[in-house]
């Protein structure tokens, strides 16, 4: 179960939530396998430098892409395991009301910066398109398709930002990791 | 007047517990609104913080260390470092800080050095009757390496911020690295000799040590992959990241076998949970340091130390006292990217060695990961070991934290420590 369903959800979710989990979960697989598929694509370039002796023409700027994929399209799945780190010295001591309204300024907050994102960058999009821009490399990407990355992790974190508007997690972060998966300790340097 | 809203919003909201990375981000906003730049910026700066070559390896450094977890790799690194040196005054706790040393050389991370290893010494000591704070205590401590000795995704951080060279940075790191291990041992040793309060451990014979060593050295062979590819020219960081994602799945799937279909999943959500977390904590810096630019802070910051005559000490002491403050509170790669964009140029104008000024930066987060209340070395190993008793884990911190401070104040003292790897690259 995940942590956005830990406090607030006994029993089945609604399914305007299941809905919610789904749009934002599902991204974060497509995210976790562009990690795999940057590791293969750095493979197949040493392998072309020394064993075929001609390095590619595109494999770092598909690579570089597949970063932006794997930071976009995680951004709200992130948001979702309460895994974007803050500082939880004040909040942990908090009053279970303070803690809630603690949350709710702060998805109000994310989400105010989730819209500047979808919404500039959505234009970026736009004039990607109408200008026909390519990068400037021998595979001449055009560059709509990188960009839209942007906006869509915007929604996506948008998305996930008003689903924890209205249901706030309440335990701090260190107490959750703690007493629930000990697993997500690791969710920092 | 502009600088002190932001200043008032940025501390506000992570007050409250907002993510550093939003909290950033918005103050950001604010300070754009209020300096009338145009916010479209916004995403601009986030998409080419995520393409940012240098970054892709600490994606890649996580998922390898992730699967060294998973592979349950720290226990044969144990074992074969127990060989060696377990009869050794402290035998068991210098294995410990050992192959926390030795698994520096692998993950760029502190948090996954000490689980890895904490995963099998502590309970080695535990068994053999070591004191509980010290068997915590040493992980916890040792564990702090992982961010100094190279790989190091601090050193990534900081190269991403400031434009050094990352294989300068990562060959800082080793002898400071190097001589914090030597302390360690030497307070084991002089702790035994003195109080004797360590169980002994009987010496392993040659024939032992050969077996257990020959049998590992597939995962003996695992930093040289990397900082040989590195330093040998093969790789850049980046690709040798990859390259030692490749290697530890195929060591742990095939020499150890270690590594399940179903381990999959989990060590790439853990790895994207990590990688999204960092990336937009940079995100969140860039934007704010833009604002930071056309409010011209770090050139008042500049001004106000010559006025006053201020020279590089006093502000390498006032930072060394903000990282250790804000140490006690908040992570490593929030401290180190709220701070760094106006302490960077500040320390440059200042004539502070860029490369020095990272070591003792990333030596300060070191002891960020152990001080509570908000250690996350501390909560990790509580993690894993299922501990509840956060005093005993605390206290046992101590002495690590002293001696990781004693090696702040060698290589503040004697910069060479820091500079002359690096030098000779």
């Amino acid at each position: 179960m995940s942590r956005a369903e830990h406090t607030s959800a006994i029993g089945g979710l609604p399914a305007v939530r299941r809905l919610i989990r789904w749009t934002v979960v599902t991204p974060a697989y497509l995210a976790a396998f562009s990690i795999a598929a940057v590791v293969a694509v750095m493979a197949y370039e040493v392998f072309c430098r020394y064993v075929l002796g001609a390095p590619t023409d595109w494999a770092l700027e598909i690579s570089t892409y597949l970063l932006a994929a794997l930071v976009c399209l995680g951004g709200g799945y992130t948001l979702r395991e309460q895994a974007h780190v803050g500082m939880e010295l004040v909040y942990a001591k908090m009053p279970l009301r303070g803690r809630r309204l603690a949350q709710r300024v702060s998805m109000v907050c994310v989400f105010v910066f989730a819209v500047i994102l979808l919404w500039d960058g959505v234009k970026e999009v736009r004039t990607a398109i109408l200008f026909n821009e390519r990068s400037l490399t021998p595979l001449a990407m055009p560059l709509a398709y990188p960009l839209a990355l942007m906006p869509i992790g915007a929604f996506l974190l948008a998305l996930q930002a008003v689903e924890l508007f209205f249901y706030p997690p309440t335990e701090p972060h260190v107490a959750a990791v703690e007493q629930a998966e000990p697993d997500h300790a690791l969710d920092t340097l | 007047m502009t600088a002190l809203i932001v200043l008032i919003a940025l501390s506000l909201l992570l007050i409250i517990g907002t993510s550093v990375a939003f909290a950033m981000g918005m103050a950001a906003v604010v300070g754009m609104w209020l300096t009338g730049d145009n916010l479209a910026a916004i995403p601009k700066v986030f998409f080419e913080t995520f393409s940012i070559y240098e970054l892709l390896a600490v994606p890649l450094f996580v998922v390898m260390s992730q699967v060294l977890l998973v592979g349950r790799v720290g226990e044969h690194l144990f074992e074969v470092i127990n060989s060696w040196v377990r009869h050794w005054p402290g035998g068991l706790g210098i294995a410990t800080v050992l192959s926390c040393g030795f698994f520096s050389a692998v993950a760029g991370s502190s948090t996954a050095t000490a689980a890895t290893v904490g995963a099998t010494a502590i309970p080695a000591m535990l068994r053999r009757r070591y004191p509980k704070s010290f068997a915590f205590g040493m992980v916890a401590g040792g564990g702090t390496l992982g961010i100094l000795i190279p790989p190091s995704i601090p050193f990534i951080l900081y190269a991403a911020i400031t434009s050094e060279s990352v294989g300068k940075l990562f060959l800082a790191g080793v002898m400071p690295g190097l001589l914090i291990i030597l302390l360690l041992v030497a307070y084991i040793v002089i702790l035994q000799l003195r109080t004797g309060t360590l169980p002994r451990e009987a010496r392993a014979s040659m024939g032992e040590r050969v077996a257990v060593t020959s049998g590992h050295t597939g995962a003996l062979l695992l930093p040289m992959v990397i900082l040989g590819g590195i330093y040998l020219g093969i790789f850049t960081p980046t690709e040798a990241a990859a390259a030692g994602a490749i290697y530890s799945v195929l060591l742990c799937v095939f020499v150890y076998r270690s590594l399940a279909w179903s381990d999959v999943v989990p060590i790439l959500m853990a790895t994207v949970r990590v990688s999204c977390m960092i990336m937009f904590i940079i995100a969140g810096a860039m934007v704010l340091s833009r604002v930071l630019t056309t409010l011209q802070i770090a050139p008042a910051v500049i001004a106000f130390f010559e006025e006053q005559h201020f020279g590089k000490w006093t502000f390498l002491i006032l930072m060394n006292v903000l990282w250790l403050v804000m140490g006690t509170v908040m992570e490593v790669a929030s401290i180190m990217l709220i701070t760094l964009p106006i302490a960077f140029p500040v320390a440059v104008s200042l004539g502070i060695d860029p490369i020095w000024f990272a070591v003792i930066m990333v030596i300060n987060m070191e002891l960020a990961t152990i001080s509570p209340p908000i250690g996350l070395n501390i909560f990790v190993l509580m993690g894993i070991m299922n501990e509840k008793d956060e005093a005993v884990v605390v206290r046992g911190v101590l002495p690590p934290f002293l001696i990781i401070g004693l090696g702040l104040i060698l290589v503040m003292a004697f910069p060479a420590i820091a500079t002359w790897l690096p030098s000779l690259h």
